[in-house]
């Protein structure tokens, strides 16, 4: 089954790894139904209408989300990248269609991220410690 | 929607953080934002509301005084209708008044919307969906009784009297897991400084003034592990599993335009700007 090529996250991306709902009408990637856009009609991929491709329907620059607050996080993910010269890392193989190039992404070694405890978000090895709640 | 309706629909959860104005909680993001995002909604479509219901309160209110005086000064139908009129415009005060109490009894800091949902909007998509955020977010007023910290009184009897006072609201802290790998802990501190400067014209009319100052501080520990990351700098301290990255910002705003949600942002930013991918193994 084909997986949701969209990208999750701020400050460090990753796969979104869902099953793919459909493609994107404008740039046809697989993508999962939770990364469709609803301002699109569920057409669009939400990178998709964050870029501004059928015309610019996201306001990132406001804090306040507006509309599907999902749809905001892309675009204020976009226009934060942009604004700022923000490289986020990116924890995933390589960017095989370019649709992500402009985000000048940094890398994990892979050999050493790919662990389990990163793959789940938590540090099951680790003792409590300043962070910990 | 009305806020009165808005008000009506929260759950019983939802109006005991609305009563307290505190929230305590470990729980996943979007569990969070499920709660929390009503309660903004609300506060922001109160605010113009409860402005409405106090002004409409006060104009009424003497109004009807008015026009119950000048009532007991006629006779006959005259004087049958401008009590009527009066007892109308009493009771819609009496009305507004209560609306007002009501919505402002539940109004809590507008912090909630402009810096707290669109900081867990964002921080959501880097956190696993499972992974608890743990907050601690104060929604009182910054300028109550328990936030002063200090209180500059006018040196002189005479005019101007100027008065300023302190107050440090530590309203916004949390932490929580990335998912990749790193932990997250943040702490939003708001002082504020209120001068009220009372001045006497010439004509002897006494007027004051009320300006304040916004000033937060944003202080963000950061834990990278050091499996996936390397400090790119010397200087951060390092242990066997972690890089640990402290990041502050100030800066000043105002009540009606906070600054702390970009700042979070900012200095997250800044923290993951001092680290690079671990090409060369644990270390």
């Amino acid at each position: 089954m084909n997986e949701c090529t969209s990208r999750q996250g701020f400050f460090s991306l990753r796969p979104c790894g869902e099953p793919a709902a459909t493609s994107c009408a404008t740039c046809g990637r697989m993508v999962c139904a939770r990364h469709l856009s609803p301002t699109s009609g569920f057409t669009q991929c939400m990178d998709c209408t964050a870029r501004g491709v059928e015309g610019n329907v996201l306001n990132p620059g406001g804090p306040q989300p507006v509309g599907d607050d999902r749809e905001w996080a892309y675009g204020y993910r976009r226009d934060y990248y942009r604004s700022n010269s923000y490289a986020p890392f990116y924890d995933g193989d390589g960017d095989d269609d370019g649709y992500y190039d402009d985000y000048d992404m940094r890398s994990f070694d892979r050999d050493l991220g790919a662990t389990g405890a990163n793959a789940a978000g938590t540090d099951a090895d680790d003792a409590p410690d300043w962070t910990d709640s | 929607m009305s806020a009165s309706s808005l008000l009506k629909s929260l759950s019983d959860e939802q109006k005991a953080i609305l009563a307290a104005k505190k929230v305590t909680l470990n729980r996943p993001a979007d569990e969070l934002l499920t709660l929390l995002k009503p309660i903004a909604t609300f506060d922001t479509v109160a605010a113009p509301a409860r402005k409405k219901a106090g002004c409409w309160a006060g104009a009424l209110f003497p109004i009807g005084v008015i026009a119950i005086f000048i009532a007991l000064g006629q006779e006959g139908t005259t004087r049958i209708i401008l009590f009527g009129a009066a007892g109308v415009c009493l009771l819609i005060a009496f009305v507004m008044r209560s609306a007002y109490a009501k919505l402002k009894a539940a109004d809590v800091s507008d912090n909630l919307a402009a810096v707290v949902i669109p900081f867990l909007t964002i921080l959501r998509e880097d956190v696993p969906a499972t992974e608890p955020v743990a907050v601690d977010i104060d929604l009182s007023a910054a300028e109550s009784s328990e936030k002063k910290t200090n209180t500059i009184e006018p040196k002189s009897k005479g005019y101007p009297k100027i008065t300023t006072t302190f107050y440090a609201d530590p309203w916004f802290e949390g932490s929580t897991v990335f998912a990749d790998g790193t932990h997250v802990a943040w702490e939003v501190i708001d002082r504020l400084r209120v001068t009220k400067k009372t001045k006497k014209n010439p004509r002897g009319k006494i007027k004051t003034k009320t300006k304040s100052k916004l000033r937060s501080d944003v202080r963000v520990k950061l834990g990278f592990p050091t499996k996936r990351f390397a400090p790119t700098r010397g200087e951060i301290a390092a242990d066997e599993k972690r890089h640990e990255v402290k990041v502050a910002k100030r800066a000043q705003g105002t009540a009606e335009s906070p600054q702390a949600f970009r700042m979070l942002i900012d200095v997250i930013a800044d923290g993951y700007r001092s680290v690079e991918g671990n090409k060369g193994g644990a270390r």
